[in-house]
C-alpha cells in the first residue's frame, strides 16, 4: 500500500470548498460530466467522465465545512480498483487569513495506481481550487483519457 | 469576413464529428448520448467532442448534475459563409471564362 497525500491552500472559505465537494451541480464543473452525490453516511457518490469511466463509492463521514470521507473505486474491472475498495479523506481547515487549507489522503492504493492517482488528484484539486476562487477551470484535458490500468502503466 | 480557424476546418473534416454536430444542432445532449447515437465508444466520442469544443463549434453548460453539449450555431454559420465565399469566387471566374469563350465563338 502507498498513501497518496496532498495539501493545498485555496483562497476561499471552507464552506465554499465543501459545497464543491458535495453538491453535484458544482461537482460537474471541476470533476466530471455527470455526478450523483447523496452526501450522508452510506449515501452514493458516483461520477462519470466524458470518456465513460465511472468512479463509484459511498460517503462514510461528513462534517459540514470541515471533512468529507468516501469510499472510491472504478466500475471498469480492468482498472483493478473495484467500487468502494479504497478510501478518500478530505479535511478542510480555515486559515487565519480566511482561506482554506485542504488536505487529501487516499488510502488503499498500490503502485502503479498510487502514482497515477497522485497525478490525477493534483490535476483535479487544481481545478477545484480554480473554481473555488472564481477562475472557471473550463474543459478538462483529462476527461478524454481513460483511467489507466496497471498493465498499461507497467508498459514502457 | 473572418476566416474560420484551421481547427474549425479540421473539426468538420471527420464524419463522426459532423454526425455529432447534427445531433446537437438544435438540442442539447450528454456525452454518453452522443457516443450511443454515433455508435462510438465513449473514449472515442469524448476525443471528438474535445476537438469540436476546442475548435469553438460546440459549447457545454451545466444542468443540475450533468454537462450538456450543443452546437455553437453562430460559429457554424460563420464557417458556412466562409465555405460559400470560398467557392463563389472560383465559380464566378469559371462563369466569366465560359462566357468569354461563348462570345468569341468558342475559338481561343
Amino acid at each position: 500500500m502507498k498513501l497518496v497525500a496532498q495539501e493545498l491552500t485555496i483562497a476561499a472559505d471552507p464552506a465554499v470548498v465543501y459545497r464543491l465537494l458535495t453538491d453535484p451541480a458544482e461537482f460537474v464543473r471541476w470533476m466530471a460530466d455527470e455526478a450523483v452525490l447523496d452526501p450522508r453516511p452510506g449515501g452514493v457518490i458516483r461520477w462519470t467522465h466524458a470518456n465513460g469511466d465511472t468512479c463509484a463509492g459511498a460517503f462514510v463521514e461528513l462534517v459540514p465545512d470541515r471533512r468529507v470521507v468516501f469510499s472510491y473505486g472504478w466500475e471498469r474491472p480492468e482498472v483493478g480498483i473495484p467500487p468502494g475498495s479504497t478510501t478518500v479523506e478530505i479535511d478542510l481547515h480555515p486559515t487565519d487569513d480566511g482561506r482554506t487549507r485542504l488536505r487529501l489522503v487516499h488510502h488503499g492504493l498500490d503502485e502503479p495506481m498510487a502514482g497515477a492517482h497522485d497525478g490525477g488528484w493534483r490535476h483535479y484539486l487544481d481545478r477545484l481550487r480554480r473554481l473555488a476562487t472564481g477562475d472557471a477551470p473550463g474543459a478538462d484535458p483529462f476527461a478524454t483519457t481513460r483511467v489507466p490500468t496497471p498493465a498499461e502503466l507497467r508498459t514502457p | 469576413m473572418t476566416d474560420p480557424s484551421d481547427a474549425a476546418l479540421r473539426a468538420i473534416a471527420h464524419p463522426a464529428r459532423r454526425a455529432m454536430l447534427r445531433l446537437v444542432w438544435d438540442t442539447e445532449r450528454q456525452a454518453s448520448d452522443l457516443a450511443d447515437a454515433t455508435g462510438l465508444t465513449r473514449p472515442a466520442a469524448s476525443q471528438h467532442l474535445k476537438q469540436l469544443r476546442e475548435a469553438g463549434l460546440m459549447t457545454v453548460r451545466v444542468d443540475a448534475n450533468r454537462r450538456l453539449y450543443r452546437a455553437d450555431v453562430a460559429q457554424m454559420a460563420q464557417l458556412a459563409s466562409f465555405l460559400d465565399a470560398f467557392w463563389a469566387a472560383p465559380l464566378q471566374r469559371l462563369q466569366s471564362a465560359a462566357e468569354r469563350r461563348t462570345e468569341s465563338g468558342g475559338a481561343s
